[in-house]
C-alpha cells in the first residue's frame, strides 16, 4: 500500500507542476520537502496539491479521504513536512477507511 | 455543461432544472425526497443539505459518474419568519444548518470537482430581507448575510482555480417559501422595490444565465438583487 500511495503522490506532484508557474515547481521525488521552512511550497500551493492528491486517491483507490483534518494537526510531527511523512499519514488514513 | 442545482424538487429549483435541460445541459438535482423530473440528461440525488454525510455521498456518486461539474447553484433553503422574542434556538440552528452550512459544504466539496472545468461557476441565493433588514426575518436574513460574506470571500479564494462565485437576491416570488406570509406584508415589501411587482422565475434564470455565460469570467463576488433593491 505504501508504494502505491507514494506513486500517487509523485504523480500528483507532476500534475501540480503542470498547473503552476515555473517559479513554484516542485521536485518530483520521495525526498521533496513540502510544508516546511526549507520548502518552497506556499499555502495556496499546498491547498492545490492536497486537492490534487485527494482527487487522485479517489480515482486510483476509490477512497474518499480528507487529508487536512484535526487528526493531522494533532500529530506530534507534521505529516505535511515532506513526501515521506505525507505518504505515511495517507497510508494511515486509507487503512482506517477500510 | 454539467449543472448541479440543490433543492430542485419544486419552485425555482425545478424551474431552473427544466430551463437548463431545455438548453441541452446535463442537470444534477438534489432534494430530501424523490423528484418526478424525467429526462435522459437528469440525475436526482436524495440529499438533505444540512447533513454533511448526505452531501459527501452525493459527491462520491457524481465523481464516479461525471468526474466534474461546471456550475453549482445553491438554491436549497428554508425560511423562518417570527418575532425574535418568540424564536426557539432549535429553529434558528435549523435555518443556519440548511441555508448557511448547506451552502458552505456544497461549495467546499463541489469546488474541488470544478478544477477540471474551464468555467467553474458557483451561484448562491440570498434575499432582499438582508439589505431591507425586515423585522420578523432575523434568522433567515442573518443566514443569508452569512451566505453573502461567504460568496465574497470565496470569490477571492477560488479565483486562482478559474471559479467565479456570485449571488442572486430575489424579491418575493410566488412559491412555497412565501405561502405563509400575509398578503398585506407582501404588498408592503413591493413598496420597497424600484419596480413594484412580484418576481418571476424567469427573472432569476436571467441573472443566473448572465453569471454562467463564458463571457462573465470577469464577474465574481457580486450580489444582484432583483426589482431595484440595493
Amino acid at each position: 500500500m505504501k508504494e502505491k500511495i507514494q506513486e500517487i503522490i509523485l504523480a500528483s506532484l507532476k500534475e501540480f507542476n503542470e498547473e503552476e508557474d515555473e517559479s513554484n515547481l516542485l521536485e518530483v521525488s520521495k525526498n521533496t520537502i513540502l510544508l516546511d521552512k526549507k520548502g518552497k511550497l506556499d499555502s495556496l500551493g499546498f491547498v492545490t496539491l492536497v486537492v490534487i492528491i485527494e482527487s487522485n486517491i479517489f480515482n486510483k483507490l476509490d477512497k474518499n479521504i480528507t487529508i487536512v483534518s484535526e487528526k493531522a494537526f494533532s500529530k506530534k510531527y507534521s505529516p505535511f513536512k515532506n513526501v515521506e511523512s505525507l505518504t505515511e499519514f495517507i497510508v494511515e488514513l486509507v487503512e482506517s477507511e477500510e | 455543461m454539467i449543472i448541479l442545482i440543490t433543492g430542485n424538487r419544486k419552485g425555482i429549483g425545478r424551474y431552473l432544472s427544466e430551463h437548463y435541460l431545455e438548453k441541452g445541459y446535463v442537470v444534477l438535482g438534489c432534494s430530501r425526497s424523490e423528484s418526478d423530473l424525467q429526462n435522459k440528461n437528469y440525475r436526482h440525488y436524495l440529499v438533505d443539505v444540512s447533513k454533511e454525510e448526505d452531501i459527501k455521498k452525493m459527491v462520491f456518486e457524481v465523481k464516479k459518474e461525471f468526474g466534474k461539474i461546471d456550475v453549482l447553484i445553491n438554491n436549497a433553503g428554508i425560511a423562518s419568519m417570527n418575532h425574535f422574542l418568540l424564536t426557539p434556538t432549535s429553529i434558528a440552528r435549523k435555518v443556519m444548518d440548511t441555508n448557511y452550512f448547506g451552502t458552505l459544504v456544497m461549495c467546499r466539496e463541489f469546488a474541488r470537482l470544478m478544477r477540471k472545468s474551464d468555467n467553474g461557476r458557483i451561484i448562491n441565493f440570498t434575499t432582499i430581507a438582508k439589505p431591507l433588514k425586515i423585522p420578523g426575518e432575523l434568522i433567515y436574513a442573518a443566514s443569508k448575510a452569512a451566505i453573502e460574506t461567504l460568496t465574497q470571500i470565496l470569490a477571492k479564494e477560488l479565483a486562482q482555480y478559474n471559479i467565479t462565485v456570485n449571488a442572486i437576491g430575489p424579491v418575493p416570488i410566488k412559491t412555497d417559501l412565501i405561502k405563509g406570509v400575509a398578503k398585506e406584508k407582501l404588498a408592503n415589501l413591493l413598496e420597497y422595490q424600484a419596480i413594484k411587482r412580484f418576481g418571476k422565475r424567469e427573472d432569476v434564470a436571467n441573472v443566473i444565465d448572465f453569471y454562467i455565460q463564458p463571457e462573465s469570467n470577469f464577474i465574481t463576488g457580486q450580489i444582484i438583487y432583483l426589482g431595484g433593491i440595493s
